[in-house]
């Protein structure tokens, strides 16, 4: 298994170029392409940055990321490359200037891959809202990767990219990462520009690293993080997410939220998790039992917030700037609605229309307020917890990855299946999903950590930690 | 939201929640979600949605059961306003990578159907 680390120490000693190494993974899409985990492979533009890259190895300017080939989800702008958010209504954009995020990579001199398949528009936890590639989980290829980064995870576990990145509304990065068998992280809220992310939550979306180790998400975060005067969102924290790599956490406290451990959850991935716990406490942690009242609400206040963000921020899909268009439309009303609903899928549509539900008069104070006030509950709940202890420690997902087809006919359950995974979004904390074995069918169990704000870097130390014994499963394909 | 909608929403409001033991959400209801969400869907979708809305919305009805109340002016999450790009224009240099994608475009315009008669 290929790490960040490892091919930076091969590219800078010159025992493999960029070129080379670009090569081998553009190989490795193409022969494992039915895993669908791209929606646009740019095979030009990464030989030509890699080419970059050696020159700038060869002169001695390398950065962390120089020549590192790298997968970007498809919801993240790319000047002159497709970014479709696997949707037809953007099947053919072609964005005309870089995300934030990507102008940070391109001047370390990144080498980029291509465009990974994901749920259309984020919205989706199994990647199969997919107009163009579906992705499969390279452990069992009848299953889902998750979702919605899903193609990114597929990409990052099957070994078709060092790394990835994917962006998380309510899990997006942690729950794939989980199903896959790697490590994610959804940072702070604010750590990341959201300046060409295509928007669905504003005020819950953030981008991420999706990766082989803790360290890797940590050197992708180092290069990505930071302010940006086209998000007044971002921060500057200054924060080395290495920097506390390898330090003890002795005499460090581990919060158990028993709310997260109820009868919904796997009895497997709860004993992977208990597991996990005890590993901490035999490093010197101390494990104590939290409490998270507000847990019971977090689904609905998640879906209420993130829905009603995504119906006005899908507003702009109107088929008149860009866009899918529909054909021979009778008058400009005729042109928005039939440009709508040819373009988007059965799950944007849902969603959209759910949160014009919780946004319209005479339900507003019932469901968007409220909703407003379960985030509030759940933020303040979080500073408690955190005031007790370092780190939270609970599942990832309830449940392994499923079979492709299942749930997709039945949406309560799949919003239900983020039970784990919102309440990061919701307070805005960061979090990190960590593999922890596999069950008795050989699938992924992930478990999360999760902190106080702008400490990611805590997230790392304890995610790196347990890595180092606990080595990420290997998918055998 | 003109006044007609804005009573319209209320009256559905009050029907779906006196109706709770038969909890559907009606094809008006959802008629008047696709006029405002600017969507058409079909009798058979019309069908389709209403019954997993209906479902939806029985799940975002547990949300009624808390007790909290929301605080407007906490500022947990505030940007200051220091933080702010100064707001002048700025010329984007890449205008016909916009024109591009316009799925419509003459003469750097986007075209749309005739409003006015």
């Amino acid at each position: 298994m290929n790490t960040i680390s490892n091919l930076r120490k091969q590219l800078d000693k010159k025992e493999i170029s960029s070129v080379e190494l670009t090569k081998k993974y553009l190989e490795n899409i193409s022969s494992k392409s039915d895993l669908g985990a791209f929606n646009t492979v740019c095979e030009d533009e990464a030989i030509r940055a890699a080419q970059l890259a050696d020159e700038m190895i060869a002169s001695g300017n390398s950065a962390s990321l120089t020549g590192i080939p790298l997968a970007i989800k498809d919801n993240i702008c790319t000047k002159d490359i497709k970014t479709t958010c696997s949707s037809k209504m953007l099947g053919d954009y072609k964005p005309p200037y870089n995300a934030t995020v990507i102008e940070k990579l391109v001047k370390q001199g990144f080498v980029p891959l291509g465009k990974t398949s994901m749920d259309e528009f984020a919205m989706g936890g199994s990647s199969q809202t997919s107009a163009f590639a579906k992705p499969k989980n390279p452990f069992n290829t009848e299953c889902v990767p998750g979702g919605s980064s899903g193609g990114s995870a597929t990409a990052v576990a099957a070994g078709l990219c060092v790394a990835a990145l994917g962006s998380d509304t309510g899990g997006s990065i942690r729950q794939p990462a989980a199903f896959c068998g790697i490590t994610g992280i959804k940072p702070t809220y604010g750590t990341v520009s959201r300046f060409g992310l295509v928007a669905f939550g504003s005020s819950l979306d953030q981008i991420g690293p999706m990766a082989n180790s803790a360290e890797d998400c940590a050197i992708i975060l180092n290069a990505i993080s930071g302010h940006d005067a086209h998000d007044h969102t971002s921060r500057n924290h200054n924060i080395d997410f290495t920097s506390l790599l390898g330090k003890s956490i002795s005499g460090l406290k581990i919060g158990i939220p028993k709310e997260f451990f109820g009868d919904g959850i796997d009895e497997e991935i709860k004993t992977a998790v208990f597991n996990a716990a005890k590993f901490y406490e035999q490093n010197g942690a101390e494990l104590i039992e939290v409490s998270m009242p507000s847990l019971k609400y977090a689904v609905s206040a998640y879906y209420l917030l993130a829905c009603a963000e995504a119906s006005s921020n899908l507003s702009r899909y109107d088929g008149v700037k860009y866009g899918y268009r529909t054909d021979s439309p009778e008058s400009y009303d005729q042109l928005i609605k039939k440009s709508r609903s040819e373009g988007f899928g059965d799950e944007v549509k849902r969603r959209i229309l759910l949160g014009t539900y919780a946004l319209s008069s005479g339900y507003y104070d019932a469901y968007y307020k409220k909703a407003l006030a379960v985030r509030q509950k759940c933020r303040s709940e979080h500073d408690e917890i955190f005031a007790k202890c370092d780190i939270m420690l609970t599942p990832t997902t309830p449940t392994v990855a499923y079979k492709c087809g299942e749930n997709i006919d039945d949406p309560v359950k799949m919003y239900l299946a983020d039970i784990c995974t919102v309440t990061a979004n919701i307070a805005g904390i960061p979090a990190i999903s960590v593999p922890c074995g596999l069950n008795k069918s050989g699938m992924p169990i992930g478990f999360s950590l999760s902190a106080k704000r702008f400490d990611d870097a805590k997230l790392i130390q304890f995610a790196d930690l347990f890595e180092k014994e606990n080595p990420h499963p290997v998918a055998n394909i | 939201m003109c006044c007609k909608t804005h009573a319209k929403m209320v009256e559905y409001r009050i029907d779906f929640l006196q109706g709770s033991d038969i909890y559907m959400i009606s094809k008006d209801q959802l008629d008047l979600l696709c006029e405002l969400s600017k969507l058409y869907l079909s009798d058979e979708e019309l069908a389709e949605y209403g019954k997993e809305m209906t479902d939806i919305i029985k799940l975002m009805d547990t949300i009624g059961d808390s007790d909290f109340e929301y605080n407007p002016i906490d500022t947990s999450n505030a940007v200051p306003f220091s933080s702010l790009r100064e707001d002048k224009t700025e010329t984007f240099e890449n205008m016909q990578g916009i024109v591009n994608n316009g799925p419509r475009t003459i003469e750097n315009q986007f075209v749309v159907p005739k409003i006015v008669d």
